[in-house]
């Protein structure tokens, strides 16, 4: 069990980082324009819309809840030293925890029963629906069984994650924790290790400046609805596409 | 010249041995009050764990060391003794001391050797010994404080996570804590005034130590909790609070369906087919 441990929990984080540092800094080096999730809104948009924006949100929320939890423990543990507002924050973790969760079957649903997308689908895919999946579950299953985790992992957590980034990895406390955690931990670090092998890697190139970049213009020059009809006969202009 | 020589390697030798042997029984208790105090005691009467005055003539050194390294692991092999021990000590698990190496295991024994009380080896098992040592100190703290600094309402003066991150404890009026820990309620019956106070102050479970090592907790504010817990454990209601699960989950499901709704309506003017569904229209009529 001790050896399971600290391979599990101190040499697959190091793995992992390592292989996404080296991993990512290659491929976006050497393999450029590929940094990207391979969009499939062209092929099928109706279904992607309650996959993909649930599960941005929730993902986005539930992220920064973590990365919170991980750089300010203490202010964590101020906000949670009132019973309502601790309620507040894990009820709502708790809520974009399911919206994700709802995304990302639905995400796999269509991706699995549109005959269109399979041509652009791998198996990278898949394995990468499964381990989210599967983490989000287990995320949501300790949020329930487990609780008040917000509070736990700003004391018991971030001290063991510090240990791991300053080189002096020390998993007394988290050894000790129910298997569901550690899971959750191993499956993180997994996650994070495949980023550079799968589609995971657009997260590193979010089009962030797309919220304040101007607006593209684009002007037409004839009239798009009479030219867009098919019913319209060409009589001028061959019709073109929007 | 030579013979002096010798005589003072020789001195120096038994010098060394000394302050070596001295040494060892220092190491051997400096080890024993960091790890073992805060459940253990040496012929005081049981706390968390049994008194361990005397414990060699209990068991044999190695059954011992293994013990102390895994206990739940000699307790899973079927040791009948190991068994008795967990269930008379409230199914408490020990932490297991794998850091500890044997040298310094046998270190300890030998001070637990040294100030065991000579004769009075007077029960087998310690389980019967009496636990006068706990009602000894009555405790002065204030239950009310002691709830607030449960709950959280009041901070502790070192910044700690509040007890309800991880502990829950049954009482009208009391937001349910944590389940990732053991269950408070009755801590006070199970461990004494004593064996809480020594949890709270020695941290000898891991995660005690990781949450707490840092910023620890003043001696009245666990005297305030101590009497916090004494009270729940004589209300020990037979409802439980333990609703906050359900909250959680029907607060969740309601929420999802609120931000679905909220989607929808916030991108209502999105493209609801495909961007090239009127190309292929088009080419279908066409053909």
């Amino acid at each position: 069990m001790n050896v399971l441990d600290n391979f599990f929990l101190i040499a697959l984080p190091y793995i992992a980082l390592a292989v996404f540092l080296v991993g990512s800094i290659y491929r976006y080096t050497y393999k450029g324009f590929q940094l990207s999730s391979l969009s499939s809104q062209f092929l099928e948009g109706r279904r992607l819309f309650y996959g993909s924006v649930p599960f941005h949100w929730g993902v986005l929320f539930l992220f920064t809840g973590h990365l919170i939890a991980l750089l300010f423990p203490r202010g964590v543990l101020a906000w949670n030293s009132q019973p309502v507002r601790l309620m507040i924050l894990e009820i709502t973790a708790f809520i974009f925890g399911i919206s994700m969760l709802i995304g990302l079957v639905n995400l796999l649903i269509r991706r699995y029963t549109t005959p269109r997308l399979k041509t652009v689908t791998n198996r990278m895919d898949l394995v990468i629906y499964i381990l989210l999946i599967t983490q989000t579950f287990v995320g949501l299953w300790i949020a329930y069984n487990f609780r008040w985790g917000s509070s736990w992992f700003s004391s018991l957590l971030t001290p063991y994650l510090y240990s791991i980034f300053t080189l002096q990895p020390d998993t007394a406390a988290v050894v000790l924790l129910p298997w569901t955690v550690k899971l959750h931990i191993i499956l993180a670090f997994t996650i994070v290790g495949l980023i550079p092998f799968s589609r995971l890697i657009h997260f590193l190139v979010p089009p962030i400046n797309y919220i304040w970049r101007p607006y593209q213009q684009v002007k037409w020059y004839w009239d798009r609805r009479k030219v867009r009809s098919p019913r319209t006969p060409w009589t001028l202009q061959r019709p073109k596409n929007n | 010249m030579r013979k002096k020589f010798l005589k003072l390697i020789k001195a120096g030798l038994s010098l060394a041995m000394l302050v070596n042997i001295a040494f060892a029984q220092s190491a051997g208790e400096t080890t024993f009050k960091n790890t073992c105090a805060a459940c253990h005691t040496v012929g005081m009467g049981k706390l968390i764990g049994p008194d361990l005055a005397n414990v060699d003539k209990r068991q044999s050194e190695a059954w011992l060391i293994k013990f102390i390294k895994s206990s739940q692991s000699v307790i899973k092999s079927g040791d009948k003794y190991a068994d008795s021990i967990f269930k008379a000590f409230n199914q408490v698990t020990m932490p297991d001391q794998a850091s500890l190496t044997d040298a310094q295991i046998k270190e300890v024994l030998e001070y637990i050797k040294s100030k065991s009380p000579a004769v009075t080896a007077s029960s087998s098992t310690s389980t019967e010994s009496t636990s006068e040592t706990t009602s000894a100190t009555t405790s002065n703290g204030d239950a009310s404080r002691g709830r607030d600094l449960f709950v959280g309402k009041l901070r502790f003066s070192n910044n700690g996570p509040t007890c309800n991150s991880c502990h829950n404890v049954d009482m009208e009026g009391v937001i349910s804590g944590g389940a990732l820990a053991k269950d408070l309620t009755q801590a006070y019956s199970r461990l004494g005034e004593e064996g809480v106070k020594g949890v709270i102050s020695g941290l000898p479970f891991p995660q005690m130590k990781q949450s707490y090592e840092k910023s620890p907790i003043m001696e009245q504010e666990i005297a305030d909790i101590v009497a916090f817990l004494k009270e729940t454990d004589k209300q020990a209601s037979a409802k439980s609070t333990a609703s906050v699960g359900s909250t959680m989950l029907i607060g969740g499901i309601i929420g999802v369906i609120v931000l679905l709704v909220l989607f929808s309506i916030f991108w209502i003017k999105r493209k609801s087919r495909t961007v090239n569904y009127s190309i292929y229209e088009r080419q279908i009529k066409s053909t």
